[in-house]
């Protein structure tokens, strides 16, 4: 497991890493776009639970197209904010799957989606308190131990926030980096949404992010509503196109981090692969932009 | 958060009368209500498209409307056992069978029950099946008193409705369900490889096969075939099981 040099300021790189190029989420929509390569994406990444079963077709294509891509496991189940830690049965289950694929990269999110046996299907919210950090540290820790390597953690897109919380959402973040010898997935879109859903600049979020540890930064599309009470609220949908002040926000942080991997998510009313193809692009383009500025200052 | 929290939380999403954690807080001018609703909203519909996915034929022999109904209120009975969501909705058949709208169509249950099969098959270990040179290796007599393993994807379903045919009728644009006979269908899963195949097992040939997988032996199944279909044929029947995979070992005695 990665252990934590406090003060660490470049990345960690204790396990294999993505190539910092633009990648794309794959659905069992998209398996024949990809097989056979020619689909400009850097990397593929997948959700952990749609792997999590013995055999059948889903495991063939993932088992092809792997072979030819670079590969993330992206968790959306382990519910590593929630009162118990993830079970051996669940955490043994990720160990078989990262055993099959030897992906490049396994990520998780800082939510919690089950309780006592019950799933929910859904990335809900946790307080920020010394009590929770504490537990969150330990069930990632936990995680690390079991798959032998060092995880991402997604920053959340939330709806509600909780009175009890003693820190910020980004300093939170930051301790749990430092306790765990996690890394952060930054998610762009969740900044964008949790920033209107509860009126805070998101720029000054981002910066306050511990952003040495980030590992990946997913994009997405996000919709927007107005509550009843006629105030702004926006849904993390992953829907649609990525919206103009996620792209806006994204440049933002490539120009404190640097160049990194890069995932258009789109996880509902699938597009066509053009596209997803034409998004890497656009993404492309702010990634090429920012090598050539580093280059040009280097 | 407490443990205590959480529960609140939970019980909250699953109950729109349930009182909100204390805790929770929204921005100003915003309302809090509002805002949980997106949780609620987000566990209910995502959960909905599960089943909508995993039973697309009960969904078009229902319509949208119909389906998304009858899944809000399975969901709201029955939440998922694990973050394998291709499990979830294994009671649906059940649910169907005795929610009160559905009884006009008295075989949408087995429907729903087949298709719960098909994606078990789908999601199940991946095994070498049995080839037919395996047969020529054992002795007639033994084959007698042999009893079949079966391989991990091979699924049975036996209805008094004509469910084979009705997946069937669905595996076009738009379903003609006018030529279908309404009589009782056994229909045999198998997935030796990548692609689930189904087939109808008629009469004779479906108690055989249905004995087979209760793990009787090869001469007790071929009398409950025989006390259907007199005129069956084992040989053809067994060799017929191997040939679409269903099977991963014979075991004599």
């Amino acid at each position: 497991m990665a252990s934590t040099i406090p003060g660490e300021p470049s990345r960690r790189t204790a396990t294999p890493s993505l190539p910092s190029g633009v990648g794309v989420g794959l659905k069992a929509a998209h398996y024949t776009d990809v097989m056979g390569g020619g689909h400009e994406a850097a990397f593929l990444e997948v959700h952990a639970e749609n792997y999590l079963h013995a055999g059948g077709p889903a495991h063939r294509y993932l088992s092809a197209i792997r072979a030819d891509n670079r590969l993330s496991i992206h968790g959306v189940g382990l519910s590593l904010g929630g009162p118990t830690a993830p079970s051996s049965a669940q955490l043994a289950a990720r160990r078989t799957l990262l055993q099959r694929y030897q992906p490049d990269q396994f990520s998780e999110h800082l939510a919690w989606c089950s309780l006592g046996g019950t799933h929910f299907n859904d990335l809900l919210p946790i307080d920020y308190t010394p009590h929770s950090l504490a537990r969150v540290v330990a069930h990632v820790s936990a995680t690390q131990e079991a798959l032998g390597c060092r995880i991402l953690i997604e920053n959340p897109a939330t709806y509600l926030q909780f009175s009890t919380s003693s820190r910020e959402e980004p300093q939170f973040l930051g301790e749990l980096v430092q306790r765990s010898g996690c890394g952060l997935l930054l998610d762009v879109n969740n900044i964008v949404v949790s920033a209107v859903n509860h009126g805070f600049n998101a720029a000054e979020y981002l910066r306050a992010l511990p952003l040495h540890a980030v590992g990946e930064i997913h994009l997405a599309g996000h919709s927007a509503q107005r509550d009843s009470q006629g105030m702004a609220l926006l849904i993390d949908s992953h829907d649609g196109p990525v919206q103009p002040p996620t792209w806006d926000l994204y440049r933002e942080a490539l120009a404190l981090t640097g160049p990194l991997p890069t995932l258009i998510e789109w996880d509902s009313q699938l597009p066509d692969w053009a596209i997803l193809v034409a998004e890497m692009q656009r993404a492309r383009q702010q990634l090429h932009a920012m090598h050539g500025k580093r280059h040009a200052a280097g | 958060m407490l443990p205590v929290e959480f529960h609140a939380f939970a019980q909250a999403l699953c109950d729109p009368n349930a009182a909100l954690p204390m805790s929770l807080c929204a921005r100003t001018g915003s309302s809090i209500d509002d805002r949980f609703a997106v949780y609620r909203n987000n566990v209910h519909v995502s959960l909905v498209e599960a089943l909508a996915e995993r039973f697309p034929i009960v969904r078009a022999l229902v319509g949208e409307d119909f389906f998304r109904a009858m899944a809000r209120a399975y969901v709201q009975e029955h939440k998922p056992g694990s973050e394998m969501l291709h499990e979830y909705g294994e009671g649906l058949p059940e649910f169907v069978a005795t929610f009160p709208p559905a009884q006009q169509l008295p075989y949408l249950a087995d429907v729903a029950r087949m298709e719960a099969a098909w994606s078990g098959s789908w999601a199940a270990q991946d095994a070498a099946a049995l080839q037919m040179e395996a047969l020529s290796g054992i002795r007639a007599e033994d084959l007698a008193e042999a009893r079949v393993r079966l391989h991990p994807a091979t699924r049975l379903i036996q209805s008094a409705w004509p469910v084979g045919s009705i997946w069937q009728a669905h595996q076009y644009a738009t379903p003609d369900l006018a030529s279908v006979q309404w009589r009782a269908e056994c229909v045999l899963i198998t997935r030796p490889e990548a692609s689930i195949h189904l087939q109808q097992l008629l009469d004779g040939a479906a108690a055989f096969t249905a004995a087979l997988l209760q793990r009787q032996t090869i001469a007790d199944a071929a009398a409950a075939g025989f006390a259907v279909s007199p005129q069956l044929d084992i040989g053809t029947q067994l060799g017929a099981l191997i040939e679409c995979g269903a099977l991963l070992e014979i075991i004599t005695a």
